[in-house]
Formats: C-alpha cells, sequence, structure tokens
C-alpha cells in the first residue's frame, strides 16, 4: 500500500538534475548554433512565451482560476514601457516597474471582486476587462495613436535603452527572465501559499473551514502573476519595437499565453515551459505550411481541447505518469518533485 | 460552568422550506453535546451555520460570549471553531502528510508544522498513509483524515458532523475511544450522530432536533425515554451502524 | 436625441438579450458558461448568409431551416467536445470552450476567406417611424423574434415534459438523477437549444452586419456580461440586462463616443459585481 515512493529514488533524480543542467546550457548556447537570426528571434519568442505561461500558470494553473485578460497585462506593460521611453526618454528597465504597478493595481481591482464569487465569475471579469482594456487603447488616439499602433525608432545600440543591432541580447535578457520566473514558481509551490493554493484548488469550503483565507490567497496569485506578465510585456515590446492593440491587447493573445500552460501542463513546475517548448516551434512551422492566416489559431484552440479531453495533466504528465500507464523508459524519469506537483490531474 | 458556543434563535431556509427554525442551545466549555435527530432536521444545517460556510437568515452565533455571526468562514476557524464535514472532503491529489502539513503550518513554522503533522497521523494511526495520495486513502480512513486536518488547526470547540457512519462495531468504539481523548484534550465538542450506541457512550448531555425546530434536550437517559423524541423516530428505529 | 438613442439601444439590446438567453439556458441547465457562444452566433450568420446565397431566399424566411441547422450543429459540438467533459471542475469548461472559439473562428476562416460578406434585404431600406423616432425595420423585426423566442422557451420549459426534465436538472442535478432523469441527454438539449439561440441572433444580425469570422467577438462579451447582470440562470434577468446593455451602449455611443461605448457596459458589470454580485435580477446568494 505505501510502496509508492519507496525512498528518494536517486538515480531518477539524478537523470532529472542532469537533464535539466544539459537544457540550460543548451538555452545558453542556443544563439551561438546558428548565424540565421530568424532562428534567434524564434528563441526570443520561445523566451517570452515561456515566461507568459509561467506567470499565468501561477492564476490559472496553481489556483485553477482561468484568465483570460493576461493579454491587458502584457499590453500595460508594453504601452508604459512605449510611452515612457517615447515622452521622457525613460529607461524600460525603470519604467517595467511602472507598468508591473499599474498591472498590480488592475489585477488586485479585478481579483477583489470578482474572487468573492466563485464560479466563471474570474473568468467572466477577465474577458470584460480585456475588452475594457482594449477598446480604451483604441479610444486614446492622442496618448495610444488607437490602432495605428506606436512605435520605438532605433537610434543605437544601448542596454539602457533596450536597443541591439542583433536578437541574441533580448533572447539572453529574457533566458534569465526565465530562469528567474521558473524560480519564483518553484519557490512559491514550496512555501505556503502554493500549498494553500493547491488545497483551494481542490475544495474550497474544506480549506475556507480550516481557516485558509482562500479569497486573500488567489488575489495574490492574481497580483503576482499579472506583475510577472507585465514585466515580460515591457521587454517583449522593445524586442517587437512595434505595438498596437490588435497584437498586443487580443483575446487571441490571451489564449495563445493560456494554452502554453494547459497543453504542457497546468499547475506544474514545468508544463509552461514545455508547452511553449512544443507550440513556439509548431506555430512557426503551421504559419510557414498553411500561411499565417488563422491556422495558428486552429492549432492553439484545437490543441487545448484535445489535452484537456484526452490528458488533462498536459505533456509533463507523460513523464510523470499520472493516472495512465507510463512507458517503462519514461518510468525512470519520474522524480519526487513532479510526483508532488503533478497533483493536478486529479477531479 | 460556562457556555464555549452559544446558538440564538437560528433561523436558516432554503426556497421556503425551514432547515433550521429559531433554534437555540447552548454547548458548555468542555462537554461532548450530542446533537441528534432524524434525517433532514437540520443538525447539518446547523454546523454550516455555526462554522459559517451557510448565512444565517436570523438569530446569532455567540463564540466564547462574542457574536461571530458576521464573521469570515476561516475566521470563524481561526478563533478556535474546527469542523469535519458529512462527506469527507480530501485534498485530492495531496498527500495525506500534505494536506494535514497545508493546514498546520498556518500558524506555525514550517518545521513545526511537519512535527506536529507528523505526530497527529501517528495518533490518529494514518502514519502508515503518510505518502499516499489523499483520493486513493480507504474510505474510512479520509474521515480520520479529515479529523487530523482540523485538529491541526488548535480548535477549541469541535463540530464532529457524522464522523462514524458506515464503520464497523470495531472502528466505532476506536472512533469513540478517539473522540474522548480529543474531549480530554481541553478541546469542547458537538457531536452530530445517527450511531446511538457512540452517542449514548460519549455524550453528557443531549440536543434533539426535528423538522428544524428543538425538540427537547437534558441528559442522554431522559431524552432518549422521552416520549416526544420516540415519536420523532418512530418507524424508523433506532439508527445503527449496518444501516447507515 | 435621447429617445431615438434610447429606441435604437432597445432594439439592438433585442439582439443581446437573445444572445444572452441562449447563453443563460445552457449554465442555468450545466451551470457552465460556453465560451464560444459569440462564435456560434457567428457560424448562425454563415448559415444564413449559405443558405441565401444558395436560395436567393430573405434570411427571414429562411429561420426554420437555419435554426435547424443550428440545433444540429449545438449537438454535435456538444457529443464531440463537451461530453467528454461533462463531470470534471467547471475550468476545463472555461479551457475546452474558448478553444472551441478559436476553432471555429479558424475553420470558418479557412473555408469562407477572412472577407466580409453581406445579405441584403429589402427591409434595410425601410425604416420605421414613431413621432421623431425612426427605428431600422431589421432591428424591429429582430426585437420581435427575439420576443417570440424567449417566450417559445419559457413555454418550452414551463408546460412540456422535456422541458420540465431539463428544469429539474438545473434546480438539482443529484435529485433530477435520482428521479431517473436522463441527465447527460438535458444537457445535450439545453447546449443546443443555447446554440440555436446565438445561431437565431446571429441570423437577425445579418441584414445589418457584415459576415466575417471574427463577428462574434463583441457580441460573446457582451452577452456574459449580460447574463452577470440579470443573473446568471435568469431567462428574464438575461432579457432585462440585455435591454440595459443595448440602451447603455446607445445612449453613451451618442454622447461620448461609439468606440468608448462597449467599455462602458463593461464598467456597468464590475460595478454590479462589486455591489450587488448576485446579479442585478438575481434570486440571492450564489456562492459555491
Amino acid at each position: 500500500m505505501t510502496k509508492e515512493k519507496p525512498s528518494p529514488l536517486k538515480p531518477s533524480r539524478l537523470w532529472k538534475a542532469g537533464i535539466l543542467l544539459a537544457f540550460v546550457v543548451f538555452l545558453f548556447l542556443f544563439p551561438r548554433m546558428s548565424s540565421s537570426n530568424y532562428i534567434v528571434s524564434i528563441g526570443v519568442t520561445f523566451c517570452t512565451f515561456a515566461c507568459l505561461g509561467v506567470s499565468w500558470n501561477i492564476i490559472g494553473g496553481y489556483a485553477a482560476q482561468i484568465s483570460w485578460c493576461h493579454s491587458s497585462f502584457v499590453a500595460i506593460g508594453a504601452y508604459t514601457g512605449f510611452l515612457l521611453f517615447n515622452h521622457f526618454g525613460i529607461s524600460p528597465w525603470i519604467s517595467v516597474f511602472a507598468g508591473t504597478g499599474i498591472s498590480a493595481v488592475a489585477a488586485l481591482i479585478i481579483g477583489s471582486i470578482s474572487f468573492r464569487l466563485r464560479g466563471p465569475f474570474f473568468s467572466l471579469c477577465t474577458i470584460a476587462f480585456a475588452e475594457i482594456m482594449r477598446v480604451w487603447l483604441l479610444f486614446q488616439k492622442n496618448l495610444t495613436q488607437g490602432a495605428n499602433g506606436l512605435v520605438i525608432t532605433f537610434k543605437q545600440e544601448s542596454f539602457v535603452n533596450l536597443m541591439f543591432r542583433k536578437d541574441d541580447a533580448f533572447y539572453y535578457i529574457l533566458l534569465v527572465m526565465l530562469i528567474l520566473y521558473m524560480l519564483i514558481s518553484w519557490l512559491l509551490q514550496r512555501s505556503r501559499p502554493g500549498y494553500y493554493l493547491r488545497a483551494i484548488k481542490v475544495d474550497e469550503d474544506a480549506a475556507e473551514s480550516l481557516g485558509i483565507k482562500t479569497h486573500r490567497i488567489k488575489l495574490f496569485a492574481f497580483v503576482l502573476s499579472a506583475v510577472m506578465t507585465s514585466a515580460v510585456g515591457t521587454i517583449y515590446a522593445f524586442f517587437l519595437t512595434y505595438i498596437d492593440p490588435a497584437s498586443i491587447s487580443s483575446m487571441d493573445l490571451a489564449t495563445r499565453i493560456g494554452t502554453m500552460a494547459v497543453v504542457g501542463g497546468a499547475g506544474t513546475l514545468f508544463g509552461p515551459m514545455v508547452g511553449a517548448l512544443a507550440l513556439v516551434p509548431l506555430s512557426e512551422l503551421a504559419n510557414v505550411l498553411l500561411g499565417s492566416s488563422g491556422s495558428g489559431m486552429l492549432l492553439y484552440g484545437g490543441l487545448m481541447i484535445i489535452v484537456i479531453i484526452f490528458r488533462r495533466g498536459g505533456i509533463v504528465s507523460l513523464f510523470s505518469g499520472d493516472g495512465a500507464p507510463v512507458p517503462a523508459l519514461l518510468k525512470k524519469l519520474r522524480g519526487k518533485g513532479q510526483a508532488k506537483n503533478g497533483g493536478d490531474s486529479g477531479a | 460552568m460556562a457556555a464555549i458556543l452559544e446558538l440564538k434563535d437560528l433561523c436558516k431556509s432554503f426556497g421556503g422550506v425551514h432547515a433550521v427554525n429559531h433554534v437555540s442551545f447552548k454547548i458548555e466549555k468542555g462537554e461532548i453535546l450530542g446533537l441528534i435527530g432524524p434525517n433532514g432536521s437540520g443538525k447539518s444545517t446547523c454546523v454550516n451555520l455555526i462554522s459559517g460556510v451557510y448565512k444565517a437568515d436570523g438569530g446569532d452565533v455567540l463564540f466564547e460570549g462574542k457574536s461571530v455571526i458576521r464573521t469570515s468562514i476561516a475566521g470563524r476557524s481561526r478563533m478556535g471553531i474546527g469542523r469535519t464535514f458529512q462527506s469527507p472532503k480530501p485534498f485530492t491529489g495531496l498527500t495525506v502528510f500534505d494536506s494535514v502539513y497545508t493546514i498546520a503550518m498556518q500558524t506555525r513554522s514550517y518545521k513545526e508544522a511537519s512535527k506536529i503533522s507528523g505526530e497527529i497521523l501517528e495518533q490518529m494511526g494514518l502514519s502508515q498513509y503518510e505518502k499516499m495520495r489523499c483520493e486513493k486513502l480507504p474510505i474510512e480512513k479520509r474521515k480520520w483524515l479529515d479529523m487530523a486536518r482540523v485538529l491541526v488547526t488548535r480548535p477549541r470547540v469541535l463540530l464532529l458532523d457524522e464522523v462514524m457512519a458506515g464503520l464497523n462495531p470495531n472502528e466505532i468504539d476506536e472512533s469513540v475511544a478517539l473522540v474522548r481523548r480529543v474531549n480530554k484534550s481541553g478541546i469542547t465538542v458537538l457531536f452530530i450522530e445517527h450511531v446511538m450506541k457512540a452517542v449514548i457512550k460519549l455524550c453528557s448531555r443531549l440536543v434533539v432536533l426535528n423538522d428544524g425546530r428543538l425538540l427537547t434536550s437534558g441528559d442522554p437517559d431522559t431524552v432518549m425515554n422521552d416520549p416526544k423524541v420516540i415519536a420523532a423516530y418512530l418507524g424508523r428505529g433506532y439508527h445503527h451502524a449496518e444501516n447507515d | 436625441m435621447l429617445a431615438q438613442s434610447i429606441f435604437n439601444g432597445l432594439v439592438m439590446g433585442g439582439v443581446y438579450a437573445l444572445i444572452a438567453v441562449g447563453l443563460t439556458i445552457i449554465f442555468g441547465v450545466m451551470k457552465v458558461i460556453n465560451f464560444a457562444q459569440g462564435e456560434c452566433l457567428m457560424l448562425g450568420m454563415y448559415a444564413a448568409w449559405a443558405l441565401h446565397r444558395a436560395t436567393g431566399l430573405s434570411p427571414y424566411i429562411l429561420i426554420v431551416p437555419v435554426m435547424t441547422v443550428m440545433f444540429l450543429i449545438g449537438q454535435f459540438i456538444f457529443s464531440l467536445v463537451i461530453n467528454p467533459i461533462v463531470g470534471r471542475p467547471p475550468t476545463d469548461f472555461v479551457v475546452v470552450t474558448m478553444g472551441l472559439a478559436f476553432v471555429l473562428v479558424s475553420v470558418i476562416q479557412l473555408i469562407f476567406s477572412p472577407t466580409y460578406q453581406t445579405v441584403v434585404t429589402t427591409a434595410k431600406n425601410i425604416t420605421i417611424r414613431l413621432g421623431s423616432v425612426s427605428l431600422g425595420t431589421p432591428r424591429v423585426i429582430a426585437c420581435g423574434v427575439m420576443i417570440a423566442a424567449v417566450l417559445a422557451v419559457r413555454l418550452f420549459l414551463k408546460k412540456t415534459d422535456v422541458g420540465r426534465a431539463m428544469r429539474a436538472t438545473a434546480e438539482n442535478l443529484e435529485v433530477a438523477q435520482m428521479l431517473g432523469v436522463n441527465t447527460r441527454r438535458n444537457f445535450a438539449l439545453a447546449f443546443a437549444l443555447g446554440v440555436t439561440m446565438a445561431g437565431l441572433s446571429g441570423l437577425l444580425l445579418t441584414p445589418i452586419y457584415y459576415v466575417f469570422p471574427n463577428v462574434g467577438m463583441p457580441f460573446k462579451t457582451i452577452s456574459m456580461v449580460i447574463v452577470v447582470l440579470g443573473g446568471l440562470g435568469s431567462i428574464g434577468g438575461a432579457v432585462l440586462g440585455g435591454l440595459i446593455a443595448g440602451v447603455v451602449e446607445a445612449v453613451l455611443g451618442a454622447y461620448i463616443s461609439p468606440d468608448l461605448a462597449p467599455a462602458g457596459i463593461f464598467l456597468i458589470l464590475i460595478l454590479v459585481l462589486a455591489f450587488r454580485p448576485e446579479g442585478m435580477f438575481g434570486k440571492g446568494a450564489r456562492k459555491a
């Protein structure tokens, strides 16, 4: 009965650590492997979406509150960065904090209203907020140029102003952010809020009647998630150099962010990153093969449905072996950490 | 003895049905008070009103003399009102240990929480299941896990909602001993149960509900021989472990 | 001018109400939100447009065939993607129906291309005058059909055995199951009915709106606001919420800016949730 975990399996933990290390080394060497700026830009996209997925996962995965307004936090970060830079010449490294501050306040407002109710209210409110945000960005033409969007023009190579001739620099900045975000996620999982979130996720009534302040914990998770998303938004916008409401504040982007975590494995540490690793190259491929109109969203939408119906633990659950037979070789990779945080697949 | 918990004129109705209709009674500090009554008489509703899961339509709940009617569910738990649920609510996906640990860490350092979780699980005889996922725990052990979880919140009064339903006679004896131990450690118990054997063994006083109203209260012998109580249960017989 | 705006809002609100009624029927029975409701409206528009192109008939004559098609599509979607996740945590529905929304848009885009299509009717050129107020005929017809459809749904739920079984399912799932009600069939029925309502709204919109793959999005968000305003699961609430949303949008559009009108509606939602979370016409606590 208690054979589930006989002892900390040293070989498998070693395996896991080894794979992780090799992967990190690979990520650091990646831009050196190809001289093509296009390949590096895909790397940047991967890092961005992995970061966004990890951020989304904190509210959408750990807390199981599905948010469709993460694109709005990206937009807040992006527009704050561009506006402060264009009007006052403020470095994005400083405006990042302004953006995260605004996002935190926005998340606090949406969260404190919608978490008072259970069920789908949170998701509904996030959609409403995303629409308000998009409409407002279109409306404030003096500030945001409406549908035309905002541009920053390249002046000279500068780390302070996030202007680089090649995408390598963006890649490394976002990679460091990704590692930082994974670390935050890992720490959260092992700390009080992480434990509370897992309890709230499966049984809010029980958690609450045992003293857990569910409203407050969910709010914390949402604000943290929004702040992290907004910071990525600022940096990513400087990589893009052009932003407009249709791309950066759209439901498409919001869904895309959620898909990373869902497909990879919502509520797990590595899920969102694995999701980005699978989806970013796949959607590039789909764009090349099918043309960019609609094929990407078909892929995201379709995968989201398929994963939830057939394997709601996502790709990672193939390795942690939750609730389904696992090939012997994969079983070896099963580590303690994954077994612990694979708890999302229970219904 | 002073009242630790007092229900004052409590009312709750669902869509016109009065589940709890002007019910008042007191729970004295240190006692085990039995709350009994036929199915649907409002016992669980009372528990949900005391713990805050339902909002009362009228009346008041006093905990150690102070009204808690406006306090949140979590707040009441933190004040010292602990409860279990009629059907166990395991934290699916978490291990047995982690589900106790999660609750224990609210008021303790991680290290202390880990220590106390181990101790409580041992007391409950769940040590061997520590690493098992909650939902894989045998049904009869889940109530014990619920109990372990609530005990680490250090409740001053514990509301036990049918913890013995579905147990065999042996297990009932063990549970009775357990509840008695819990009570001896200084925790006042409100004991809601259909298993009369356990009620009679444990409770110093009984409160009987019928159709959402307080029928009578007093010491077990008097109550059980009260014609009104027998009439309320008429045709049902006393519930025993086997048929519940 | 104010009277004109209010009347414009009321007739547009009628269409909103119809989409929201579909949403609220699905929620009432299944306790989940269909995040693809706007895309179902889009499918209804395309169904009307395609049948109109094929037969040359006015969309108003095509109401019955389009509704039949939409009902079948609803049944098909249910058995394909909704049925497998019945009984799962509600977040699964949120994700799956959102995924569905994107699949539907992409599929339509791949089949019909993203170009804007139009349906021409003679009704469009006729306006109805009421004193100083003039109203476009298609909007008035839409409002009338909405009232008829809502009354029909109410009648169906109240008077027929199937409708009563659906209400029992909505009221208490476990009790309904114990009484031998086939809850899964009721889920399918409710879902298909909700989709049909969305499709009907789509058809009614074809004379006044362009038909294109992404047309559903604004209607989806507005209908979600409406059901929350009206109290989830309440048909009467959805109708009233729809009318209010229509009026707010029209008045804001006329006096401030048409661009900002939707934002006003969402702001109302947030205010309502903040001060009266059970919805303006909700019955009471809706926790847990």
